[in-house]
């Protein structure tokens, strides 16, 4: 079914001018064009999400404003992060584990030339 | 569902007050609500138990109920929810909200690094794309005949949708692969386009076939004649009977909508006497003279 403003509010339990407010903050992305309207299932949990937080939650709006971009980050590192690891999954046992154990102790910084202070060579991506 | 103590649950004294209870509630919230720990698996399931507790003791009347033994902790079931966790890692940066912003100061750690990073990593696992709902308003004759009509999509790009002939209102259009993009090579979603045919001045579908009211004069119903007709396709040269009566149904076969397998339905034209605008002298001189009018009763019927 398509979710429009009414069926956002309705699954959100949130009345209209908040979805407004929050369409205006930039916070939820509003449908365009004439004709026809289309929230996404994750525009209705992150709806959700705004309702728990400026609901019983108690946040003041600076604060969901704050919030949402740190969790938009979070997101965004979660997701490279993921990438990188499924990426050294997939090389030799030999080439993860000198990634994992360098990681663990990070080589010195780029100033320094690579094995100097007895370091290890770094690993090859 | 076995029934927890919602005091035990947000750890609060059956004396507690109100504003402890929502203190309880919002410490344990903001520990445990699973946007806010998008890595814990956890965090869903004591999160629903400590709303479901809020829920119950938040409310000064529920809670003086479940006191009173009047309701029970279980609740009501609540509709299974999906946390914006679900979605936003998955979207990478193509969902519009996620943001690279957390490492863009990564450039001077390593060149390969820093490019693998900026480019949004959209590797290594694939999601297949969430389906995107749409809704189309199209005019009836272009439902009826079938028609392409441009869809601009949120994201500023557009889709020509093919309406095939005879589509439905509510009938759903699948756009394959025009959904939200995949990740890590997942296929996209599709496109769900739903249709809302909007009525028409005169005509009225029933299933397959069209209705009309066709107007038609007094001389053309007592004498009968050729008079033009509409239909979805175009207009028709219709031959009135003599002495046709209002309320007269007259079948155009094969002029309504098209259905599967290249049948196609009726149109029906209901017709309906239509006196000039104005009185007539003439006319009301012939009718005062004409001699049948007077004994005719068209009320026989309705006579108990």
């Amino acid at each position: 079914m398509t979710i429009d403003h009414a069926e956002m509010c309705r699954r959100v339990s949130v009345g209209r001018p908040s979805l407004q407010r929050w369409i205006e903050a930039g916070w939820i992305h509003a449908p365009s064009g004439d004709g026809f309207v289309a929230f996404s299932e994750m525009d209705v949990a992150r709806a959700h999400l705004i309702r728990d937080l400026a609901g019983p939650m108690g946040v003041n709006p600076e604060g969901v404003a704050v919030i949402l971009d740190l969790i938009d980050q979070i997101h965004g590192l979660r997701h490279a992060l993921r990438g990188l690891s499924m990426a050294v999954g997939a090389q030799d046992p030999e080439v993860r584990r000198r990634i994992w154990s360098d990681a663990a102790h990070p080589p010195s910084g780029p100033s320094r030339a690579a094995g100097a202070l007895g370091g290890r060579p770094r690993a090859v991506l | 569902m076995a029934a927890t103590d919602p005091y035990d649950v947000l750890a609060v004294s059956r004396d507690a007050s109100q504003k402890d209870i929502q203190a309880a509630f919002r410490k344990l919230a903001k520990k445990l609500h699973p946007d806010l720990n998008p890595g814990d698996a956890q965090a869903q399931r004591k999160f629903q138990e400590v709303s479901a507790a809020y829920e119950l003791l938040g409310d000064e009347e529920k809670r003086a109920r479940f006191d009173r033994g009047e309701i029970d902790a279980s609740g009501a079931e609540r509709p299974q929810r999906r946390y914006y966790r679900d979605f936003a890692e998955a979207g990478g940066a193509s969902d519009g909200y996620s943001q690279t912003s957390g490492f863009e100061d990564f450039d001077d750690a390593d060149d390969i690094l820093s490019s693998f990073f900026s480019r949004s990593g959209r590797r290594g696992f694939r999601m297949g794309g969430v389906d995107r709902r749409y809704r189309l308003e199209v005019d009836f004759l272009d439902a009826v005949n079938g028609a392409t009509k441009r869809l601009v999509l949120p994201d500023g790009t557009s889709l020509d949708v093919v309406i095939p002939p005879g589509a439905e209102d509510n009938q759903v259009i699948r756009v394959a692969g025009k959904g939200e993009a995949g990740a890590g090579g997942g296929e996209p979603g599709d496109a769900l386009i739903e249709i809302a045919v909007r009525p028409h001045p005169f005509f009225r579908r029933e299933g397959l076939n069209i209705r009309l009211d066709l107007p038609i004069s007094l001389s053309e119903a007592v004498l009968g004649g050729k008079v033009v007709a509409p239909t979805p396709s175009g207009p028709v040269t219709v031959a009135i009977p003599k002495g046709s009566n209002t309320g007269k149904v007259l079948r155009l076969k094969g002029k309504g909508v098209p259905g599967r397998g290249g049948k196609r339905g009726d149109e029906y034209l209901v017709l309906k006497i239509v006196l000039p605008d104005k009185p007539d002298p003439e006319l009301e001189a012939f009718v005062s003279r004409w001699k049948a009018g007077k004994t005719h009763d068209p009320r026989e019927g309705l006579k108990a």
